[in-house]
């Protein structure tokens, strides 16, 4: 259906974009947002803007109903909305305009849904204020139409009483209750785990032929325009890149640009893994036997007996959707917070065995500096009143590694070399770089301690696509050259592909299965890993899994217990788990 | 922005300071060296009486008329402020910076620590500042380290909980994280990573409870347990002449006004270093 | 939701221990012998005897706190060491007074700046915003004592309507109170407002500034609809603890405004006790305006535990799917 070429008899257009340029007023400059952007929505057609942070495609999105930020204004071009110029339009007219006739799902549905309000009330209030019927029955059947679990009661919630992926399917019913012609998707859902997202596409998809709207869907992701939109329109820094039907976008990019997106986005078909596989050391660094950890006055275990081996030289990567107790693991292993049970060693890298158990403060200077962390927020990691020299600095002092000023300034330069930011960074503050630079002083600091283990928590969540290709490089090519092992903390499979050896999947704090890279996406046994791998989106490919696929979580039996199956693979043997080796 | 770099050059601090802003630090700034050079400035011994010109109205010899002793009521006036604002200042600052120490302790350390700290500080809160200080006037007399004293305490509880809620976040951040991960104890983490993050607040707290104390001075004043007669100082002032308001108006006026504008540029200055850091002063009302 | 109440409850009588506790020790600390301080130089000392006896101070300082706040606890604070008569009745007496200037007071004062501070807010940067805004600041700039003196010097002398002073004292009657307790009133409600009124204005603004309030204006939402069903129910939270607090401190000024219009209320009674030295009364009103304190509060917290929908069910949606995340538990 969305590789559908577009025919010759297109109807009208519902919407036209012309020339649009818009700006804003920024400490007595205008700094320009959006410079000649030009396409049309056609009804039943769904148009894909991708582009990269600071791209300006959510404020061109959003301009279709005549809304800009504060001390934004257009300097050129027109916005067309059947037949209306929208930014003509009287107060009551645009009023009536925006979601009656042009509807908006928003990014986060946690925050654009009214904390105060039932969610049954919210989606009444968008047919109420157009004059619409608003019986119950009709809050209802919205509520069916998109999928979601009792639609009789649900109403009667509020929004934070529901999961992200339910917040979500109601922002979609609120969008679509008036039959809206047009209909802009604003990352509609980038704050969902995978399964989530891939379900909640799904959904759209089927609206959208159901409907029968006009669809505008803005998105960083490739993967997730290539599953919905027939036509794509990239934007770079504001400026339109290249335009044309999905299908010959994705597979002959005209631009070097689109090339770049395209090539950056992580993928799990025909990429050959990582080369170096066999030659490992056998030499264990990190021993997890039968780990449960729990947070204080917590009254459920956050990770059941865990266990994980590393080896010098090797990355694993723990993968799980929020919740799963992947970054928990983290915690305890950095020493933030206290495993309740099991034994945890650590071998450093003068052969010494540690316990890796009590809290930081506890541990001795050797085992603090030979596990270090580069963390998930870049622009959280680093203090904003520091340079950067003195944020990577701060660990040679800590541990008594540099003999003198001279000696640690020149150590920071030469790591700052490494991760590939140049000595000239270090009299730089935080405001100053880039999420990419600043994720590469998270880990030029983790390195000036020397680590033997070094726990990377989603570094790359917050990047764009091809920011994170490149950190994923470096973090590679760091990993060869220091013997470093590495525990890579990932929500998304596809990332995790291209560098790890070994993948270990977690859900609800229990591990579901464990095996080398290649075995787990040839041969994944268990079911959650195949939902998470059918959920994974590429560019290119079209299919998507069933749209009510998040409300079936997987069981998770607590009594099942892993069952090896030979070559480091482990699977949990839960219900319907094939265990023959 | 690193407040290094924002301080970087005082016109240029300046210059991106709002009118309002201006204003109010141009007003506090006046008040203080008015006060401070108050011994050379005032043209009459502001205690000497002269009970044959009694409320005498303005006049080129007594700009501002003189009070019911027939003392210079413009005299009075620039020497009014000295007492409340060394008060103010000392008790001020004493205030601010234990207040920021334990409402950073208890930020980092949390739970038990923090409940035990916040309990304490929420049992000094539930007696109003007036009543405690007239509480402790009462025991331990006026004297000028009891008031100092009894002011610092009455306000480290409102400020130790402005502090705190400033530090938890950054106690959250990457960053502290980071240093925890280290090994490091509390104080360094405190003063390295979390207190260069919060001075904004501080400042702002400072200017803020500057003008509090600067109030409850001159009210303990008017009610007759701050200074002691016959120093002068504003809120004395008006309690005493403002029974003579109709015959002689510029004795209550005239330090009405003083406090006003003292006061009133303190505000200002406060709302727009607010702004400037961006912490939302408003918000929190008077906590 | 059962436990977070009597939680809160917990908290509260704990609060109200610890501020009894300072209220009697800082008395306590008074240098030497009370008795002695309390008569000066010259008593003689069968009186100090007398006084000390009377003061209990025989006995250990624990003893005394226990026996003092058990006292306190059945609402027997002693005797007032000047007039010799019963503590509490003086203070009830006193109190029901103020009470005719604060409960008006509290009505209008919470009232009226909450509206003003929403219109404040919605009307961000245009002339009503700006006026209420500067009239806030002045407000809060300027002390009640002058703010009572302009009132009494306009209403009282220049254009006589309402009395300047309670001439009879306490022997008064209520009509003669009533009128008496309006400037009083009208000068607390303009010191609680501007905290308020800012308070309200930047909550507003911040809550307009929200996503859903982006998103429910993009679905076609009329501006009031917005601002009352979408914004200010949850702008109201932040600024329920600020109302908490002036309503809690309304005791502060109500001992400076009385003492303005010689009000016979609990404000003038501390303020001649602080004059006398009556320490029984003092601390009797100090402990009576931390229970106003807690009681207040604990008023505040409930109402947001009843506003917010978050905060009800925050404790099951915490237990079951709510895990902190890795820099949130070091926190």
């Amino acid at each position: 259906m969305t590789t559908m070429p577009s025919a010759p008899t297109a109807p009208s257009p519902t919407a036209v974009v012309e020339g649009l340029t818009i700006s804003y007023q920024a400490s007595g400059h205008r700094v320009v947002v959006a410079e000649d952007i030009s396409f049309s929505l056609r009804a039943g057609r769904t148009l894909g803007l991708v582009g990269e942070s600071g791209s300006g495609k959510s404020t061109v999105a959003r301009a279709l109903l005549g809304h800009l930020r504060d001390g934004s204004a257009i300097d050129a071009g027109t916005v067309t909305v059947l037949d209306h110029d929208v930014f003509a339009l009287d107060g009551e007219s645009l009023r009536r305009l925006r979601g009656e006739q042009v509807a908006l799902v928003a990014q986060n549905a946690g925050h654009a849904l009214t904390p105060s309000m039932r969610v049954g009330a919210q989606v009444r209030e968008a047919l109420l204020v157009h004059g619409l019927p608003a019986q119950r029955d009709r809050v209802e059947e919205l509520f069916r139409l998109v999928r979601l679990p009792s639609p009789e009661t649900i109403g009667g919630r509020y929004p934070h009483e529901l999961s992200g992926g339910q917040q979500q399917r109601v922002a979609i019913a609120m969008a679509v209750a008036t039959r809206p012609r047009i209909l802009v998707l604003d990352e509609p859902t980038t704050a969902l785990d995978v399964v989530t997202q891939a379900a909640v596409l799904a959904l759209v998809n089927d609206l959208i032929s159901d409907l029968g709207m006009s669809v505008l869907i803005v998105s960083h992701d490739l993967g997730v325009v290539s599953a919905v939109a027939d036509e794509v329109l990239v934007m770079n820094a504001g400026r339109p890149v290249e335009s044309g039907p999905t299908a010959r976008i994705m597979s002959s990019p005209q631009e070097d640009y689109t090339r770049m997106l395209i090539e950056a986005a992580p993928r799990i078909h025909g990429v050959p893994l990582p080369d170096d596989r066999d030659h490992l050391d056998d030499d264990v660094i990190l021993r997890c036997r039968g780990v449960d950890i729990r947070y204080p006055h917590a009254p459920n275990l956050a990770v059941r007996g865990f266990d994980l081996e590393l080896r010098r030289g090797e990355t694993v990567a723990i993968v799980g959707e929020s919740g799963s107790g992947k970054s928990t693991v983290a915690t305890a292993l950095a020493g933030l917070v206290d495993t309740e049970r099991g034994d945890i060693k650590l071998r450093d890298a003068d052969g010494t065995v540690h316990d890796l158990l009590g809290s930081a403060a506890r541990r001795t200077v050797t085992v603090r500096s030979a596990v270090q962390l580069v963390f998930q927020n870049a622009d959280l990691a680093l203090n904003p009143r520091r340079t950067v020299g003195d944020a990577v600095g701060r660990p040679l002092r800590v541990f008594g590694l540099a003999s003198g000023r001279a000696d640690a300034r020149a150590r920071v330069a030469r790591l700052l070399d490494e991760v590939g930011l140049g000595a000239e960074f270090a009299g730089r503050v935080p405001a100053q770089l880039s999420g990419g630079q600043r994720q590469r002083v998270g880990i030029a600091r983790a390195l000036a301690a020397g680590p033997t283990l070094l726990i990377a928590d989603e570094i790359t969540t917050a990047l764009d696509v091809s920011v994170q290709a490149a950190v994923l490089a470096l973090l590679d090519e760091l990993r060869r050259e220091h013997a470093l092992s590495c525990l890579f903390i990932s929500h998304d499979l596809a990332v995790v592909r291209s560098i790890a050896d070994r993948i270990v999947v977690m859900k609800d704090g229990h591990i579901v299965e464990a095996a080398p890279t290649d075995r787990l996406f040839t041969d994944p046994r268990h079911p959650y890993t195949r939902t998470l791998l059918e959920a994974v989106l590429e560019p290119g490919h079209t299919e998507l899994p069933a749209s009510d696929v998040d409300e079936e979580p997987v069981a998770i039996d607590p009594r099942a217990s892993l069952v090896d199956l030979g070559g480091g693979h482990q699977v949990r043997a839960d219900e319907g788990v094939d265990t023959d080796a | 922005m690193t407040l290094a770099t924002r301080l970087t050059g005082t016109r240029g601090f300046v210059s991106r300071l709002s009118t309002g802003t201006r204003v109010g630090l141009l007003l506090v700034g006046l008040t203080v060296l008015i006060a401070v050079l108050a011994p050379w400035i005032a043209p009459y011994d502001p205690v000497a009486t002269d009970s044959a010109h009694a409320l005498a109205g303005m006049s080129w010899s007594h700009w501002l008329g003189t009070d019911q002793y027939g003392r210079d009521i413009l005299s009075r006036t620039i020497e009014g402020g000295r007492y409340a604002l060394l008060v103010s200042a000392l008790s001020t600052t004493a205030a601010v910076v234990a207040g920021t120490l334990i409402g950073s302790l208890a930020a980092f350390y949390g739970r038990w620590v923090d409940g035990a700290i916040t309990r304490v500080l929420d049992a000094v809160l539930a007696v109003p500042a007036v009543l405690a200080l007239l509480l402790i006037v009462s025991v331990f007399g006026n004297g000028l380290p009891v008031l100092v004293l009894a002011i610092a305490v009455v306000y480290v509880p409102a400020v130790a909980r402005v502090v705190r809620g400033a530090a938890r976040p950054v106690l959250s951040s990457g960053y502290v994280t980071a240093a925890r991960a280290r090994g490091e104890r509390s104080l360094p983490i405190i003063g390295r990573e979390v207190l260069p993050n919060i001075l904004d607040t501080v400042l702002v707290e400072f200017a803020m409870r500057a003008s509090w104390v600067v109030l409850l001075v001159s009210t303990l004043s008017f009610l007759g347990f701050g200074v002691n007669p016959p120093t002068p100082d504003w809120g004395l002032m008006i309690q005493e002449n403002r029974t003579a308001v109709t015959v002689a108006p510029s004795g209550t006026v005239a330090p009405i006004c003083a406090l006003a504008l003292l006061v009133v540029g303190l505000n200002l200055a406060a709302d727009g270093l607010g702004k400037y850091f961006g912490v939302d002063r408003a918000r929190r009302g008077v906590l | 939701m059962i436990r977070l109440v009597a939680t809160r409850l917990a908290t509260s009588v704990v609060t109200l221990f610890l501020a009894a506790f300072f209220v009697f020790f800082a008395v306590q600390a008074l240098p030497g012998d009370v008795a002695q301080q309390l008569l000066g130089q010259n008593a003689t000392p069968e009186a100090v005897a007398t006084l000390r006896k009377q003061l209990g101070l025989d006995a250990n300082v624990w003893q005394r706190f226990a026996s003092w706040l058990g006292h306190a606890a059945t609402g027997d604070f002693g005797t007032s060491l000047v007039s010799g008569q019963s503590v509490s009745s003086t203070i009830w007496t006193a109190f029901s007074h103020t009470l005719l200037i604060a409960v008006p007071a509290i009505i209008v004062g919470v009232t009226l700046p909450v509206l003003l501070g929403i219109l404040a807010g919605a009307r961000r940067g245009r002339a009503t915003d700006s006026t209420i805004s500067v009239v806030a600041l002045v407000a809060m700039s300027i002390p009640e004592f002058v703010v009572a003196t302009v009132l009494v010097l306009v209403f009282a002398i220049a254009i006589p309507v309402f009395p300047a002073v309670v001439l009879r004292g306490s022997a008064a009657s209520f009509s003669e109170l009533a009128s008496a307790a309006v400037l009083p009133a009208v000068v607390l409600v303009v010191a609680m407002a501007a905290y308020i009124i800012r308070a309200m204005r930047s909550s507003t603004i911040d809550g307009l500034a929200t996503e859903y309030a982006t998103t429910a204006e993009l679905k076609g939402v009329p501006r009031r609809r917005l601002l009352w069903r979408h914004v200010v129910p949850t702008a109201i939270l932040p600024v329920l603890p600020v109302i908490s607090i002036n309503v809690a401190w309304l005791l502060g000024g109500v001992v400076v405004v009385e003492s303005v219009f010689n009000y016979p209320g609990l404000g003038k009674l501390m303020i001649d006790s602080v004059s006398t030295r009556d320490l029984p009364v003092l601390q009797a009103i100090a402990l009576l305006s931390a229970l106003i304190y807690v009681l207040v509060n604990l008023a505040a917290d409930l109402t947001a535990l009843a506003a917010d929908p978050r905060q009800r069910t925050l404790n099951r949606a915490r237990r079951r799917r709510r895990r902190p995340t890795l820099e949130e538990v070091s926190g």
